[in-house]
């Protein structure tokens, strides 16, 4: 039977194979299963298979230094934990700390040098080889003329590696700067005091009242899990933070206006009697003065010009002065920025009225004496002529036109060593890839704010790409191999010391308990362990004066008690959490945590009072367009009741964009902020508008 | 037409697409759990050989001291025993086991909250495996890479035992019905 097959024919067996297809698992059979061959394309990083293991080691993300437990696979670390009962960090370990293993494969992450091409765009940039990269620093800065032209900025100048830049910068006159920004200042208590007995710290583990002005205890400042859970903390602060909401108590104060209740309520301490005034005029070359200027300030007068009410003025005054050992901070978030310097003075000031400078549970005297550095607001404008930024500086949020002030203009050169371009390092000229977290054996000291010094070591727990170089190798490479530029023999130079002063105590994982420091440390912490440093037994009140050096100090903390800033229009207010403060490079991971928690949608958001939003025209959700003089950013609006009127919260930081598919972006939020003359950029007047 | 159009589609996506997708590949040696564990076994149970290690790690497939503890010398008469010895254990070297429920390197899966806290039986994910007389051979999905275990053995993935399927969807059910909490890190570290 001849039967052919005609068109119609042919089209109903493709519909009907169609139509079987549907209805077979073919299609999505194949459809999931071409998912997961994406995830299995030879490029993609994979974890070897292997032995797995544990190692002790310490996090360093952040100053922080936490504790951690670290697994590997096959020598590959693939799991982060926090070590229980650690001195530094309590337990504690933050999204970031959990996915460091992951910024080894950050998408931003240098293998080889680049150098910055600005003439083709000012992100545009060229690799090259290490050897030209090193030839070039090392001719810029051999190019870099006269004292004070080369300038090296640090984040955490208490390292082995800091003590190398110094050694760098002797032999050419240059400056070494400590990165502005940070947690907490000591700037302005070092110049309360006539003759410092050294560097200082806060024993905030054995505080009974702690009197906040902004610092995030309850996220991570300072050292982590340090803070016991009967602490009574009275948190000051404009922003609803989280610390702020699960305080004692949360003081609401009108932005700008802490200098002004830090001696309001002085007024109370003083008038009501609980100062020991005879001693504070003793040690006090300016206790008179002072008296007399927080005695002018009523409570009243502070509730008016704070809007905090006279009652809690006096119930907070009375619970620090009463309630010991108490602890004041002038403390702030890592993106928020310093306290201008009338407002830490007026902060710090009353814990001398209170007697906390001393005994546990107050400001206790650190041990090892504290490196020399200068601060960035001290050098000449436009001086240096060449910035090396050390990979520190990247995890700190400042406005970048701190340091380009500084710069000598266009014929200035940075040099950044960084393990990804991104953050700072989009700023710099050249780019010497250094190596990421767990690459190197990297040394972890106390952060600023911890009440004794301590040393620890972060341990190389994977081989660094090749090419990439120690920093402690370029910095001897920069400095022509010159001899004793050895970070390794430096390292165990410091440790020997600690070792010879048979001081402090040494923790060790395994065991989970400290014990006093005997025998081997260097394999101590080769293994993990953590030392700190004992505590000086006495610490007698040393003479002070309370409003700070200078002919006109009464004058202009005067001015900053009773002048209310930026009476009129809206002011722009940065904070960021710490680690990811600044706008370099995050765990992609902790990233997605950020995303799916409460925290989500903060980054490149603005957080606003309904009225004052409505009132601008902005609506919840949309977005808006802030101007400042030193720019326009548009941001997401978030309406949030409890955001004081009239005041904008932003959060400094990789927007939620660059959470996930990383593209370098030069400068955040935080270039939008005004330096005051103190070199604080807490306030900045803001125009708003509908984008 | 159509109709044959739609048999031969369903032909196809029933029958071919499984022959065509899996590749068969045996075991590089038998083994019969029943002969070691079952009730005319040997009298081990379960966590003789897949133990949790002191840290609570899950340590997975034995490594060959273990078979050594009780296979230094060839005790029976059976051709895998024999090799086992000879090939294995003698010349210290690991037996290259193919793992039926081996998940993705991006699938975190501890053992312990599942077993210890929830107290869930080996069964409920791995069904009878424990019982079995030998080894069936490795069915390796070609374009994914993964063992059809993870799939199911139906290659409609609506299988009919709880046991039947490793993947995400299977995991999320299994945990929406005992009512835990999950988001995506838990499981993606």
């Amino acid at each position: 039977m001849d039967r052919q097959v005609t068109r119609r024919g042919f089209l109903a067996l493709l519909g009907g194979g169609a139509v079987g297809t549907v209805f077979s698992p073919l299609p999505w059979k194949l459809l999931d299963d071409a998912a997961i061959w994406t995830q299995n394309w030879s490029w993609l990083p994979r974890l070897p298979r292997g032995e797995v293991r544990t190692h002790a080691s310490h996090c360093t993300l952040c100053p922080a230094g936490c504790g951690i437990s670290v697994r590997t696979v096959g020598g590959e670390p693939f799991g982060i934990s926090p070590i229980p009962g650690h001195p530094l960090s309590g337990g504690a370990l933050c999204p970031l700390g959990f996915a460091a293993h992951h910024m080894a494969y950050h998408p931003c992450r240098l293998t080889d040098p680049i150098r910055r091409v600005r003439e083709r765009g000012p992100l545009a940039h060229v690799p090259i080889a290490m050897s030209e990269a090193i030839s070039e620093a090392r001719a810029w800065i051999g190019a870099a003329g006269g004292k004070g032209a080369v300038a090296v900025l640090d984040a955490r100048p208490e390292r082995v590696i800091s003590t190398l830049y110094r050694w760098l910068l002797e032999p050419l006159g240059g400056v070494y700067v400590a990165a502005p920004g940070g947690e907490a200042s000591f700037d302005a208590l070092d110049e309360m005091l006539i003759d410092p007995p050294g560097p200082v710290g806060l024993d905030l583990a054995a505080a009974r009242t702690c009197l906040s002005f902004g610092a995030p205890l309850l996220d991570g400042w300072g050292s982590p899990g340090a803070l016991p859970g009967d602490v009574h903390i009275i948190q000051i602060e404009t922003r609803p933070s989280r610390t702020a909401l699960h305080a004692g108590r949360w003081l609401r104060l009108h932005p700008g206006t802490e200098a002004t209740l830090a001696l309001g309520i002085a007024h109370v301490i003083l008038a009501e009697g609980w100062a020991n005034e005879p001693l504070l005029r003793e040690r006090g070359a300016d206790f008179a003065t002072y008296r007399q200027l927080a005695l002018d300030l009523t409570p009243a007068r502070t509730a008016e010009l704070t809007g905090i009410g006279e009652g809690e003025i006096r119930a907070a005054a009375r619970r620090f002065a009463q309630e010991g050992p108490s602890l004041a901070l002038a403390g702030t978030d890592p993106g928020g920025g310093p306290l201008p310097r009338e407002a830490q003075l007026a902060v710090w000031g009353l814990n001398l009225l209170v007697g906390s400078f001393g005994p546990p549970g107050g400001i206790v005297r650190r041990r090892a004496p504290a490196a020399p550095r200068r601060r960035l607001g001290d050098l000449p404008d436009r001086s240096i002529q060449l910035l090396l930024l050390d990979p520190s500086v990247t995890e700190a949020a400042f406005p970048w036109s701190l340091v380009a002030r500084k710069l000598a203009g266009d014929q200035a050169k940075v040099i950044s060593l960084s393990p990804y371009d991104a953050g700072m390092a989009l700023r710099a000229d050249l780019v010497l890839p250094a190596p990421a977290p767990m690459e190197t054996r990297d040394e972890v000291t106390a952060p600023a704010t911890a009440p004794a010094d301590a040393l620890a070591l972060s341990r190389p727990l994977r081989r660094p790409p090749k090419g990439v170089l120690p920093v402690g190798e370029m910095l001897r490479q920069l400095a022509g191999e010159a001899a004793g530029f050895d970070y390794e023999a430096l390292l165990r130079e410091k440790v020997a010391a600690i070792e010879a002063s048979a001081r402090g105590s040494v923790y060790e994982p395994a065991t989970g308990e400290s014990t006093p420091l005997s025998g081997d440390l260097t394999s101590a912490l080769e293994e993990g362990a953590c030392w700190v440093d004992e505590r000086p037994a006495a610490w007698p009140l040393p003479e002070f004066r309370l409003l700070g050096g200078g002919a006109d100090a009464r004058e202009r903390m005067r001015r900053a008690v009773f002048e209310r800033p930026n009476d009129a229009g809206l002011v722009l207010m940065p904070w960021g959490w710490r680690g990811a403060a600044g706008a370099g490079a995050l765990p992609q991971v902790a990233a997605k945590l950020y995303r799916e928690s409460h925290l989500r949608g903060e980054a490149d958001s603005a957080r606003i009072h309904p009225e004052t939003g409505r009132s601008a025209g902005l609506r919840d959700g949309g977005r808006a367009r802030l101007g400042t003089p030193a720019g326009f950013r548009e941001v997401v609006v978030a309406f949030d009741a409890a955001v004081l009127p009239g005041v904008i919260h932003v959060a400094t930081g990789p927007a939620n964009s660059s959470f996930g598919d990383v593209e370098p972006v030069l400068g955040g939020l935080v270039d939008l902020c005004r330096i005051d003359e103190s070199g604080s950029w807490r306030l900045t007047p803001v125009t708003v508008g509908e984008a | 037409m159509f109709f044959a159009g739609l048999a031969g589609a369903l032909l196809i996506g029933w029958f071919g697409l499984p022959a065509a997708l899996y590749e068969r590949i045996e075991q590089p040696l038998q083994f019969s759990h029943a002969l070691h564990c079952g009730e005319d076994g040997v009298g081990m149970s379960c966590e003789d050989c897949h133990a949790f290690a002191d840290d609570g790690r899950f340590v997975g497939i034995p490594g060959i001291e273990n078979c050594a503890m009780c296979h230094e010398e060839v005790m029976g008469e059976t051709e895998s025993e024999r090799r086992l010895v000879e090939e294995y254990i003698t010349p210290g070297r690991e037996i290259p086991w193919l793992v039926y429920a081996r998940q993705p390197d991006n699938a975190h899966f501890p053992h312990a909250p599942h077993v210890v806290l929830a107290e869930l039986p080996c069964a409920r994910c791995h069904g009878p495996h424990g019982e079995t007389t030998e080894l069936r051979p490795f069915e390796r999905n070609r374009l994914s890479g993964y063992s059809r275990d993870v799939w199911g053995p139906s290659i409609s993935g609506l299988g009919t035992e709880p046991w039947e399927g490793m993947k995400m969807s299977d995991c999320c059910a299994c945990h929406k019905k005992h009512q835990v909490v999950e988001s995506c890190l838990d499981c993606h570290k």
